[in-house]
Formats: structure tokens, C-alpha cells, sequence
């Protein structure tokens, strides 16, 4: 198993929180991208700097998912997201 | 002559003196008026049904009408099926600062946290019920403590909860009672996810670390303000509620002047302390009620220029629902971090040691969840069943206020400092809402005519009972 990147939100990346989700929002790329709630939750604790083990028990009690399905969740959102680059890795990691 | 129509069996009808007039009313019925002496006589003569000349009964029998409706209240809620106000979830009783008047025994308290867990099951089975009964709105409200040093279970089911309300097609609501005490980085999520957020604030520097001290060297004020501006620029509602005594009643008007122009909040809730040993030793008092009552109003008045809505608990609805403001009585699920389901968020010892029994409910290690509907029904019956308040025409608002330190059971048919007060604030509320502001501005000048009024022991224009 790789060990997971240190990922942070670019400052010209905002969001908005409502009750379907949340929207992110690319000032720079002039784009937007829809989270659902399971996403959103995701997304609240990684820009919130949540720890890693954390994280992963928090989703799996917020989802009903066990441990590995709720890594692999996290895993799945966070490569997506590196990708399209709405996170991107810390300095330094 | 015309036959006066006697009065309605189920009708509230209450006369109240102000100075040389009688304001008379049906608060359930939303009906008001302000009449002379002679009109009252000739008033209760017709809602006692005897006959009165055509040239006098014209307009009383006109008002009688319209007071003589009557109150819908306890047969239609006995009947009614489970309908919780919302559901509580108290993460912590423990807290990070040391209010000189806390009554929630947080200083003695476990530093135990809720279950992530049975954080869950609590939002997973409201989430289930709300569906299974057809309601539509998933109200969730965090207690202390300080919820907010439990992070983890609030963020679980906040995230929970908007999970559940996304599939099942719910409106989720968030609600928070806070200290404020938390970094400027948190008070980003709480703006997002709360939609309300209930900011204990008590005013000026000097009295807010008197009455809000972190510990025993500094006070929370700086924090409390800085959270309260970050709250103000955020999506949440903002309420600040003011713990008044001796020590800020008179600043009320400046206090709301303040609030108002620093943090536009959605509204401020003014309440007096509740006393208490930990309060008694810190040389805290609550204020004289006649003097509140006055401050209130006033602060009131400068709210109403700024247009934020001022609260005073008691004096807030006249719904018909006799179960007052407090939320037993009003199906209210309150989970503790010990699985306990209470219509209460005060600690277990503090409403044993008054003589009430308010579990409603258990969740268990497994998840599972009872809730006692003999439980949830004694408790819709207790606002009823307060001697004191049985002639006082605050009891559709009031409800005679918190069970436990207002009107346990056993406690005085005389009206406390909380009545007094109550009955006030209520009276000037119906005077201002005719447009009579001359008139409560008057009665809360005069003391003697504001004791005449407070102290009246019945209100009801027909037999007392």
C-alpha cells in the first residue's frame, strides 16, 4: 500500500456549502465542480486537516462503511481530485 | 336589553391592570384590547351571560366575541403521534471554560465523549422516522457542555445527518448552543454546516469575563468576539444570548445597541441568571425583575430600530401549546453521551433532585433505539399540571418555564421573580402589539402600577380555578 500524500486546496480553489452537497470553485480555471454529501464529508475533513487514521474511521462511521472501503473512498476522492487539480500536494511532501 | 353570551368553557379570557385601564385578553386566541373600568364590568357581566342595556353591549358584546374563543391544547396533543421538536445531541457534558454560573455542572463533569457510533445510530433512526412518519425536516441541535470540544462527534453527524437527509430527500437543519471559544480557522465550518448558531455572549469586556472567565486568570471575551464577527460574515443565523444579573442589567439598551451595530446578528436572547450554589459563591444575582423587565424593553426598542428580533423565552409564542418554551413536553429527544434519551438537556442529578423523571428513551451498545411513548405522553402532560400558572395569562407562552428550577413539582403557588418578570415583558408585548407603546412605556415607569399588575394573583376574567 502506497503511503498517501500530503494534499492541500490551492488558494484560487473556494467552496459553498448547501444541503445537496457542496460546489467547488475554480477562480482561476473559471470552473466549478459538484461534491455530493459523501464527497463533501471528504472533502470538510481533509481541507480541515483531519488526521489520516482519523479520517478514514470518521467517513467509515459517517458512510456505514468498514475501514478498508472507507480508505479506499478517501483514496479514490483524493486521486481524483489531485488530478484535476483541485487539490495538490503540500510542499515539502 | 341583549343577552350576554357566556363565556366558552375552553376560553382564556384575562384581564390585566394597567395603571387606571384593563388590558384584556385571550393570548391563544391572538385577541387583545385596552378598555376602561367600566367597560371591564360591563365586559365580565356579558361573558357571564346577564343582560346589559342595547346602548352599552354593542361593542363589548362585539369584544366578547372575539375573546371567547376557545384554547385548542392538551386534548389534540394526547392524541397526536410521536413529533419530536428536534433531536439533541449532547456530545460532552465537559467544557473549556469556566462560567461563574454555569447550572449544566460542567465543571464536575465526565470528560466522557458520545460514541461516534451511537452518534449515528441517533441520526440514523430520527432520519428513519422522520420518513416512516411522513415529516420532512431533520432537525438536529447540539448541547453541552461545549459541544465543540467534541469535535468528532458533531462533525460524524453533521456529515451523517446530511447524508441521511440527501438520500431520504429531508431538509437537514443544524443547530449549535456555543461558548464560542474555538479557533478562527473552526468557525469556517461551523458557518457552513450550521444553519443557526446559539452564541452565549454576555455583553461588554468587564461583565462577559466576569461571567465567562476561561479559568481562574483571563477571561473569554476576546474569543467570544472574534467568533461572533467570523459568525456574523458566515451563511449561519446568528443568535447571541445574554445571561443578565446584577452586573449588566442596566446596560441592556447599550448591550443591544452594541450587538446590533458590531455583529447584525438574527436576534438577541436576553435571560436572567438562574441561581444556582456555583452562582451563590461567585457573588453572581439575578437581577430585580422589575428592573429587567424595564431593560428588556428598552433594549427591545433599540433592536426594533435596527430591525433585529429580540427574545425573551417566556414571552416569545402564543401557539396554543401550553408546553410553553422548554422543550419537554414538546417530544424533544435529547441524546446523552451515556445513550440516555431525555427531553431535557440539564444533568440527570439536577431534575432527580427536583423530583422529575425525564428519560424518555435508551440507546443501546448495538445501535438500537426505544423511545417510551408512556414516557413521551406523561411528559406533554406536565405543562398542564403547574398550580401556579393556572390563572396567569402567561401560561400559553411561559408554560411556567424550566420545569426543574422555575416549577418543579411541590414548588410555591407564589409567583417568583421569573413570573413577575414574565408577566411584564408579556403585558408590554400585547400593549406594544396594539400600538399602546405609550401606554407599556408608562406602566414601566411606574412601579407601583407594574406590582399591581405582576402580583395580581388571578388574571382570569371568569371564575379562577
Amino acid at each position: 500500500m502506497k503511503k498517501p500524500k500530503a494534499l492541500r486546496c490551492p488558494e484560487h480553489i473556494s467552496w459553498i456549502v448547501d444541503c445537496g452537497g457542496l460546489l467547488l470553485l475554480d477562480f482561476t480555471g473559471n470552473r466549478t465542480k459538484i461534491l455530493s454529501c459523501s464527497e463533501g464529508a471528504v472533502w470538510d475533513l481533509l481541507t480541515r486537516n483531519r488526521p489520516e487514521k482519523l479520517r478514514i474511521f470518521m467517513i467509515s462511521v459517517i458512510l456505514g462503511m468498514e475501514m478498508d472501503d472507507a480508505a479506499a473512498f478517501l483514496s479514490d476522492c483524493l486521486e481524483s481530485w489531485l488530478r484535476d487539480g483541485w487539490l495538490i500536494p503540500c510542499e515539502g511532501a | 336589553m341583549r343577552t350576554g353570551a357566556p363565556m366558552g368553557s375552553g376560553a382564556e379570557v384575562f384581564a390585566l391592570p394597567v395603571r387606571q385601564a384593563f388590558l384584556v385578553c385571550n393570548p391563544v386566541a391572538g385577541v387583545s384590547a385596552l378598555i376602561n373600568g367600566a367597560a371591564l364590568k360591563s365586559l365580565r357581566q356579558q361573558l357571564s351571560g346577564v343582560a346589559l342595556p342595547e346602548s352599552v353591549s354593542a361593542s363589548v358584546a362585539e369584544l366578547a366575541a372575539l375573546l371567547n374563543q376557545a384554547a385548542p391544547c392538551s386534548q389534540r396533543q394526547d392524541q397526536a403521534p410521536l413529533h419530536p421538536q428536534f433531536l439533541g445531541i449532547l456530545p460532552t457534558r465537559a467544557c473549556n471554560i469556566a462560567c461563574r454560573y454555569c447550572d449544566f455542572g460542567a465543571g464536575a463533569a465526565s470528560h466522557r465523549t458520545m460514541d461516534l457510533r451511537m452518534a449515528r445510530a441517533a441520526a440514523d433512526w430520527y432520519a428513519g422516522f422522520l420518513q416512516r412518519s411522513g415529516q420532512d425536516l431533520m432537525e438536529i441541535h447540539f448541547f453541552g457542555g461545549e459541544p465543540f470540544i467534541a469535535r468528532d462527534v458533531v462533525e460524524t453527524v453533521v456529515h451523517r445527518g446530511r447524508v441521511l437527509a440527501a438520500r431520504n430527500n429531508l431538509t437537514p437543519h443544524f443547530e449549535v448552543s456555543t461558548n464560542g471559544v474555538f479557533e478562527a480557522d473552526y468557525a469556517r465550518f461551523v458557518g457552513d454546516y450550521f444553519d443557526a448558531v446559539i452564541l452565549s455572549f454576555d455583553g461588554f469586556r468587564e461583565v462577559h469575563d466576569l461571567h465567562r472567565p476561561m479559568d481562574s486568570r483571563r477571561g473569554s471575551f476576546e474569543e467570544v468576539r472574534q467568533s461572533a464577527m467570523l459568525l456574523a460574515g458566515s451563511p449561519a443565523e446568528l443568535c447571541l444570548r445574554c445571561c443578565v444579573t446584577t452586573a449588566n442589567v442596566d446596560a441592556l439598551e447599550e448591550i443591544a445597541d452594541w450587538f446590533c451595530r458590531e455583529f447584525r446578528p438574527a436576534a438577541v436572547n436576553f435571560e436572567t441568571l438562574s441561581m444556582n450554589a456555583k452562582s451563590q459563591a461567585a457573588g453572581l444575582s439575578p437581577p430585580d425583575p422589575y428592573v429587567f423587565a424595564r431593560s428588556y424593553y428598552q433594549a427591545r426598542k433599540v433592536m426594533q430600530r435596527h430591525g433585529i428580533r429580540s427574545v425573551y423565552a417566556a414571552a416569545q409564542s402564543m401557539d396554543g401549546n401550553c408546553a410553553g418554551f422548554c422543550p419537554v413536553g414538546r417530544d424533544t429527544l435529547i441524546v446523552s453521551p451515556d445513550g440516555r434519551i431525555s427531553s431535557c438537556y440539564l444533568p440527570q442529578a439536577a431534575w432527580r433532585q427536583a423530583g422529575l423523571a425525564l428519560d424518555v428513551g435508551r440507546i443501546s451498545a448495538d445501535g438500537s433505539v426505544t423511545v417510551d411513548a408512556d414516557a413521551i405522553l406523561r411528559l406533554r402532560r406536565l405543562a398542564e399540571d403547574k398550580p401556579r400558572c393556572i390563572n396567569c395569562f402567561c401560561r400559553w407562552s411561559c408554560g411556567g418555564g424550566c420545569h426543574v428550577s422555575h416549577t418543579p413539582p411541590g414548588s410555591s403557588l407564589q409567583y417568583q421573580d421569573y413570573c413577575i418578570q414574565t408577566r411584564l415583558i408579556s403585558a408590554s408585548m400585547l400593549l406594544d402589539a396594539m400600538g399602546e407603546e405609550q401606554a407599556a412605556r408608562v406602566l414601566l415607569a411606574d412601579r407601583q402600577a407594574m406590582e399591581a399588575l405582576a402580583l395580581q394573583r388571578s388574571d382570569r376574567i371568569g371564575v379562577s380555578r
